[in-house]
């Protein structure tokens, strides 16, 4: 899985580039957030404004590294999400767990200090 | 159920291969973006028929390679019906097709937050009909998604 990663300050910005976040690369993705996790990022913006799809496995990935990240006493956010992504959140009710901006702006201002 | 015969209709067949599937979504939006009215109606298609597929490679064909899944796709006047079609051990008698997105968790019980299992929840929230039977040894799920008029 194609995902774009640099760092502003001590956030991590995360940009798949796939239009697809599913089942096929829903492990992939997973592992790759793990790994970023693992090596010590604990402020970490997704932004899915590449993202035209996502279903209930990208979605289970997506929440995995939410997880894994809270534990970690850090936070995940999401960026741009597309109108179809958005309702996903919306139909699971995600969205009133994570913390979602329109502007990647919006999700470095939420993480800074 | 449909007594009328539908105006047209193709079936699609996949392999039993996660990677597939996404060729099989692609194919699925884009006959909604053509009978539908609009792009949100399309996308709530093409995701519950994905959470339905990936179900059928997940679970009835247990990720085993070389299966075949085949969903017909038939156009109506008012309505579009799927039937996908598997012939692996079908979805256990005890699963309710019927079930609801949990909504048991808050923002503060991250522990609960689901990572899976999601799939029929959402079928059943984006899709307007469901029903399942097993004949003659193949499983038939159908999915049916109302037309809403173009205004």
């Amino acid at each position: 899985m194609q995902i774009l990663d640099k760092k502003i300050g001590h956030i991590l910005v995360v940009k798949p580039l796939e239009k697809r976040i599913d089942a096929s690369v829903a492990t992939d993705f997973k592992d790759q957030m793990a790994a970023w996790v693992k090596a010590g990022n604990k402020w970490i913006i997704l932004d899915l404004a590449e993202v035209d799809f996502i279903d209930s496995l990208g979605l289970g990935a997506i929440i995995s590294s939410f997880k894994t990240v809270r534990i970690n006493e850090g936070n995940l956010v999401i960026c741009g999400p597309k109108e179809t992504v958005m309702k996903l959140f919306q139909l699971t009710r995600m969205d009133r767990v994570l913390q979602i901006f329109v502007s990647l702006a919006g999700a470095v201002n939420s993480l800074k200090g | 159920m449909e007594i009328l015969p539908p105006d047209s209709s193709i079936t699609l067949s996949i392999e039993s291969n996660l990677n597939n599937v996404c060729l099989l979504g692609l194919a699925i939006r884009a006959i909604c973006s053509f009978v539908e009215s609009n792009k949100n109606d399309s996308y709530d298609t093409e995701l519950g028929i994905v959470e339905a597929v990936n179900n059928v490679i997940m679970h009835s064909y247990n990720s085993e390679p070389s299966h075949e899944t085949r969903i017909n796709v038939s156009i109506y006047r008012d309505k579009i019906v799927f039937r996908i079609l598997d012939t692996g051990r079908g979805i256990d008698a005890e699963t309710n097709i019927l079930k609801c997105l949990p909504v048991d968790f808050t923002s503060e019980e991250i522990d609960n937050l689901p990572e899976c299992g999601m799939g029929l929840g959402i079928i059943n929230s984006v899709m307007d009909g469901i029903h399942y039977e097993v004949v003659e040894r193949t499983n038939i799920l159908t999915l049916i998604k109302i037309i809403k008029k173009k205004v």
